[in-house]
């Protein structure tokens, strides 16, 4: 085996399996018999009871249930990945190099789990004692079942955190804990392997057993014949588990030890508020207030170069009633007074519920602020553009918080045979579908169209909606929709005694009349 | 407002005064000829009978402008070519249409097929006259609204309020209508530019009922699409003896859901006269 060489300052990756993570994330009593399955109907974890009673991991969920009688409880990763978030708040103490971790993204049987960089953080804690045994502290803390382990990267962590014996960092040089993750990692049985499980199967199938055979078969020109036969993202995985070599005709592990390690946001949860001397009777009063609130967050977002697409204002009065106003916008960087102008006119329309005594600023929604490319003026068209279209964006907003969000909007063509499937509405921010253009001559279709078609009758032998009705031209056969509700009607443009242009049709089913359009 | 009414105290009677002067360069101000309105710019109606009526050859710019009508019908066929121009696809640096309180919802592939880009066409849908008044001068003032279509609300609109929609357009450079029920139009409204639209037999009318630098009362008849009148041999196919009779439909409420036309003063439907 060729020599390792150790880098001069390696990484310290620490990995946190949660092999409990959606049990625990559903909040059960351990004493009681759960299992919680995945969507695919297979055991993903169960308590100690269902493993007494032979349950495994990946096991149909139709088997455990006969083997034991337990409550089944569906996978909610909604709750586990605010758990996961919540761990990873904890762990921002330390280092904020960490990221949550999934063995196999998108594998609804994959582990899950968070991986931390913490070389940079050794000199502040005092050293990799210290600050390992302040880490497993705050994991002990959060009352979760977990498995961590250490090597020089996430995925290499993350196969050690598989090993049955624990391992423990004490103050060592670079080189002796290097070597003795190498060590730890070349001996790790093929099986162990979570990554990648058809690969692996491939590679058991083809006798090899360990890491450290695969590692003996990755030096020289074996990578080739690895290379060739598997995809990208598996040699990649190779790359960052198995330890670096000293001569490499392709320095191909300097990219991968060179990855930047992930940055980790923390949630930053903002609130502002307002206490008054006198409860406050109207919104004129209130509007000095909310400018200065405003203002603050606009301080605030300028700071952190976060952009706002809406705030929550809480009122409160003296009796502490509290009462909720939303106020939502185009994302703004700092100019706040959009979304003053929205708040004024939403408060104006509905009034304050209350005498305020305490005025609150919560949950804006923030977000990173993107980076608007602005085109160079060089043609009018483009200059134009952005302009009417921020211009139509301040509009709509200010209409909509005055109307009502579902009074705006835009309609919409749909492919359908059926006059009135074939429009519909859309959001003022979606895109209108365009239908068939035709020559206005031709002025088959009417420009209004109702709803509901609305039946006509009969008197004196004529067709008669609020007047005579007379048909100048059709039929036009238009069917469709067999297989749901099954639709023949004989459409005819119509005229009535004062001369107004109707689209009337008939329904052959029904076998009634009526009248859908108005040209 | 003449000369005469101004309080000699305040204007002065010599020319020159600068008060008087200010007091004529105003653009709204009638000085006996039309000369100072017909500077300003028209939109081509697409109709070249109804160009001819009109002072600026077109819908003028910047201006509010009245449509009477009786009913729905007719109202695209009469607006479509300039808003087709206007929100066309083949302009890339342009607002949107906007219908203000429309009384029944567009269809989108009569709209498609009259050549409108649907995406740039937009509804807003008003609750009370205080909703429509604001989101009009809203829209009015937004650079991004090129034609604006409103539709009265049911309680009617003071003179006051015409006022500030007509203040309100001359912000911009695009057209703007108000479409109200034709009695309204016996009501004083300082729009520059009245018409009273009727569906005729083979034709539209377009009355003129005012227009600043030009005497009302002429009329033009647009003709009705061929598309829209009958081929001769159908035409009494209906109309025969061996025509099965149908069932009586239930009773329609005349206030339907959408659409159509408009009590004069309250803004309620009003029954059409039977035949």
């Amino acid at each position: 085996m060729s020599t390792i060489r150790s880098p001069s300052s390696p990484s310290w990756w620490g990995a946190v399996r949660l092999p409990a993570l959606p049990l625990q994330a559903l909040a059960v009593d351990a004493d009681e018999a759960v299992l919680v399955a995945s969507p695919k109907q297979k055991v993903l974890c169960c308590t100690r009871r269902c493993e007494e009673e032979g349950v495994l991991p990946g096991m149909p969920l139709s088997t455990a249930q006969v083997l034991v009688e337990a409550r089944v409880c569906m996978r909610d990763m909604k709750a586990e990945s605010a758990l996961l978030s919540a761990v990873c708040e904890q762990l921002y103490a330390l280092t904020p190099y960490l990221q949550p971790f999934s063995a196999r993204p998108g594998d609804e049987m994959s582990a899950e789990g968070l991986v931390l960089e913490m070389s940079r953080s050794v000199r502040l804690f005092g050293g990799e004692g210290p600050l390992l045994e302040r880490l497993l502290l705050l994991l002990r803390n959060t009352g979760l079942h977990f498995c961590y382990a250490s090597a020089y990267s996430a995925e290499a962590a993350w196969l050690l955190s598989y090993a049955p014996e624990s391992e423990r960092r004490s103050q060592q040089d670079h080189t002796s804990w290097f070597a003795h993750c190498v060590e730890r990692v070349l001996a790790m049985p093929l099986a162990a392997v979570d990554v990648f499980p058809q690969h692996i199967a491939a590679l058991e199938g083809m006798g090899f057993q360990s890491m450290r055979d695969l590692w003996r078969h990755w030096q020289g020109d074996g990578h080739l014949a690895l290379r060739k036969r598997f995809d990208t993202g598996f040699i990649e995985w190779l790359q960052a588990v198995l330890p670096p070599r000293e001569e490499a005709q392709h320095d191909l592990f300097s990219g991968v030890q060179a990855r930047p390690a992930p940055v980790y946001e923390p949630r930053q949860d903002y609130e502002d508020g307002l206490h008054f001397d006198y409860p406050i009777p109207t919104v004129e009063l209130l509007q000095a207030p909310l400018k200065m609130l405003l203002q603050n967050l606009g301080d605030y977002l300028l700071a952190r170069q976060l952009q706002c697409s809406g705030v929550t204002w809480v009122f409160s009065d003296i009796y502490h009633n509290e009462e909720r106003r939303s106020v939502r916008c185009v994302p703004l960087h700092r100019d706040w007074h959009l979304l003053y102008e929205l708040s004024v006119i939403q408060l104006e329309q509905s009034g304050l519920p209350f005498e305020v005594d305490y005025l609150e600023l919560r949950e804006p929604c923030v977000s990173a602020l993107q980076s608007q490319g602005q085109s160079l003026p060089l043609t009018s068209t483009t200059h134009g553009n952005a302009d009417l279209q921020k211009a139509l964006q301040l509009t709509t907003a200010r209409i909509q918080a005055r109307v009502g969000e579902n009074n705006v909007f835009k309609v919409s063509y749909r492919d359908d045979a059926i006059p009135e499937r074939a429009t519909a509405r859309v959001a003022v921010h979606e895109e209108a579908a365009q239908g068939p253009a035709q020559g206005r001559d031709y002025l088959t279709r009417p420009d209004w169209l109702f709803n509901t078609p609305i039946a006509i009758g009969e008197h004196q032998n004529a067709l008669q909606w609020h007047g005579r009705i007379q048909l100048v031209r059709g039929p036009e056969r238009i069917e469709g929709h067999w297989w749901d509700t099954p639709t023949l009607r004989d459409y005819y443009i119509a005229v009535r005694e004062d001369h107004v242009r109707l689209w009337v049709f008939h329904d052959l089913d029904r076998q009634r009349w009526y009248v859908h359009g108005v040209f | 407002m003449t000369v005469s009414d101004i309080p000699e105290s305040k204007a002065g009677l010599k020319s020159g005064s600068p008060s008087l002067e200010a007091l004529l360069r105003r653009k709204d101000v009638w000085r006996g000829h039309s000369q100072a309105f017909v500077g300003q710019k028209a939109w081509d109606t697409g109709h070249d009978v109804l160009n001819a009526l009109l002072l600026q050859r077109g819908w003028p710019e910047s201006n509010l402008i009245e449509l009477g009508q009786k009913h729905l019908a007719g109202t695209w066929f009469l607006l479509a070519p300039a808003a087709s121009s206007l929100i066309g696809m083949a302009e890339a640096c342009r607002g949107v249409l906007v219908l203000l309180n429309p009384p029944a919802e567009p269809y989108a592939e009569g709209l498609s097929q009259a050549g409108f880009v649907l995406d740039r066409v937009l509804l807003v849908q008003t609750r009370s006259k205080n909703d429509f008044l604001a989101s009009f001068l809203e829209l009015a003032r937004s650079p991004a609204c090129q034609m604006l279509m409103a539709w009265q609300p049911r309680q009617r609109l003071s003179y006051a309020e015409l006022r500030k929609c007509q203040l309100a357009v001359q912000e911009q450079a695009g057209l703007y209508f108000l479409l109200r029920h034709h009695s309204a139009l016996s009501q004083s409204s300082p729009a520059s530019l009245r018409l009273n639209m009727h569906v005729e037999a083979r034709s539209l009318q377009v009355e003129l009922i005012k227009q600043r630098g030009k005497l009302p009362g002429a009329a033009v008849h647009i003709p009705l699409p061929d598309a829209w009148f009958s081929t001769g041999a159908y035409a009494g196919l209906m109309q025969s003896s061996d025509t099965p009779l149908y069932q009586q439909a239930n009773a329609t409420p005349w206030l339907s859901n959408n659409v159509l036309s408009l009590r004069p003063a309250s803004g309620r439907a009003e029954k059409p006269s039977r035949g």
